[in-house]
């Protein structure tokens, strides 16, 4: 029985070959004994699955994803997008901040070094259509909602969006660039605690929104339709 | 050793939720699995890896050795439980017991019975879905260890788990 319960247990992972995988199903036809010892192993698989294969068991705490990303740099806040003129911009943006809204960051001028969304950002700004309640729940407990989506001039895609994690709610432009999401503007919209979600107009993040939409966006943001129809074909 | 490059740093962040599976499936309970995952990429990011290592399986092994500490740990804590402050079982009894957990807390109570070599191998194949060779690789052993040390597992859990079930 020895040698039947590593048959047996090869067999439920997949691990025998065809032929040895029909000589052992014309044995589990004929022994009922073997199959009864299958369906035990094959019950103890189901409950091992429905017990650890949860959403919570692959929940990552968000201080180890920020491990992963603030590792790649400690490098101090770079200023974004392609303005020449940083006074004014008003922006809440410090290192420990920025590493824990998750993104990842480089050093740089803000013309050829601009932070890459994180992975989960970016399964967020790939799939999710825009919205104007609600958000997307990442694995590390942040949260995300796509506001709009427009074609860049020279080509290409950008998404707005709003990202809430512990420090706060903060309001980002990103932008498709060979493949990846890359973030031009980023400002912190209201710490944690506030209630409101959006500051008045006249906030100067807010303006940086707009400054680099009216400075980079083809046309009008694009329909729910059209969002549509890009994100399935995967943004081509 | 080199430290993580991006491509690698990229494939970890897309591994963590799985590795943090494995974790729960090892420990049992969220709050040591998120422990014995920090603990991993802790030692991930320490250590590097070599610039040809598939970053996924390097962790899984770290994470396995990161566990095999723990569990030697244990078992001085348990020879001076004088020593030692009982909260972590506490919080684990309250955490099972409740609600949906008894599920867990049989199945916990089977798993915890089972060598530490078992266990890491079924939680390897039957939860996180990796090939014997995978395994193999992870655990560093042979192939045919792994055949044989998921069968006994797989034995002792209908022995086990079977017999709880029915109290």
């Amino acid at each position: 029985m020895k040698h039947d319960e590593e048959l047996l247990s090869q067999y439920l992972d997949g691990e025998l070959s065809a032929p040895e995988s029909l000589q052992l199903e014309q044995r589990l036809a004929a022994e009922p004994e073997l199959r009864s010892v299958l369906e035990k192993m094959q019950a103890i698989n189901v409950t091992l699955q429905n017990t650890f294969n949860t959403a919570r068991s692959r929940t990552v705490p968000g201080r180890i994803i920020q491990m992963l990303n603030t590792s790649r740099s400690r490098a101090p806040v770079l200023t974004l997008g392609t303005r020449a003129h940083r006074s004014g911009w008003g922006f809440a943006l410090a290192a420990s901040i920025m590493a824990a809204s998750g993104l990842l960051l480089l050093q740089g001028t803000g013309q050829a070094d601009r932070p890459v969304a994180d992975v989960l950002l970016a399964q967020v700004l790939d799939k999710a259509p825009s919205r104007g309640e609600g958000w997307e729940m990442l694995a590390d407990g942040r949260q995300v909602r796509p506001v709009l989506s427009y074609a860049r001039t020279g080509g290409g895609w950008c998404r707005e969006y709003l990202l809430s994690d512990q420090t706060g709610i903060w309001h980002g432009v990103s932008c498709l660039d060979q493949g990846r999401w890359v973030t031009e503007v980023l400002g912190a919209q209201s710490p944690a605690g506030s209630t409101n979600e959006y500051r008045t107009a006249s906030a100067t993040d807010t303006n940086q929104i707009a400054i680099f939409m009216e400075e980079h966006a083809a046309d009008i943001a694009l329909s729910a339709e059209r969002e549509e129809e890009l994100i399935a074909t995967g943004w081509r | 050793m080199p430290s993580l490059s991006d491509s690698q740093r990229e494939l970890l962040l897309v591994e963590l939720s799985g590795i943090r599976r494995f974790c729960y499936s090892l420990t049992g309970n969220h709050a040591d699995a998120d422990d014995l995952l920090q603990i991993t990429v802790e030692r991930v990011l320490d250590k590097g890896m070599p610039a040809d290592a598939h970053a996924a399986k390097w962790a899984y092994r770290v994470c396995k050795n990161a566990w095999i500490d723990e569990l030697r740990s244990r078992e001085v804590r348990q020879k001076y439980p004088q020593l030692v402050e009982e909260q972590s079982a506490e919080a684990l009894s309250a955490e099972q017991v409740a609600g949906n957990d008894q599920e867990l807390n049989a199945v916990s109570v089977a798993l915890d019975k089972l060598s530490g070599d078992q266990r890491l191998a079924l939680s390897l194949v039957a939860i996180e879905g990796k090939t014997y060779a995978e395994t193999a690789e992870i655990l560093e052993v042979p192939i045919g260890t792994i055949m044989s040390r998921i069968a006994r597992a797989r034995r002792n859990l209908m022995d086990n788990y079977g017999s709880s079930n029915d109290e």
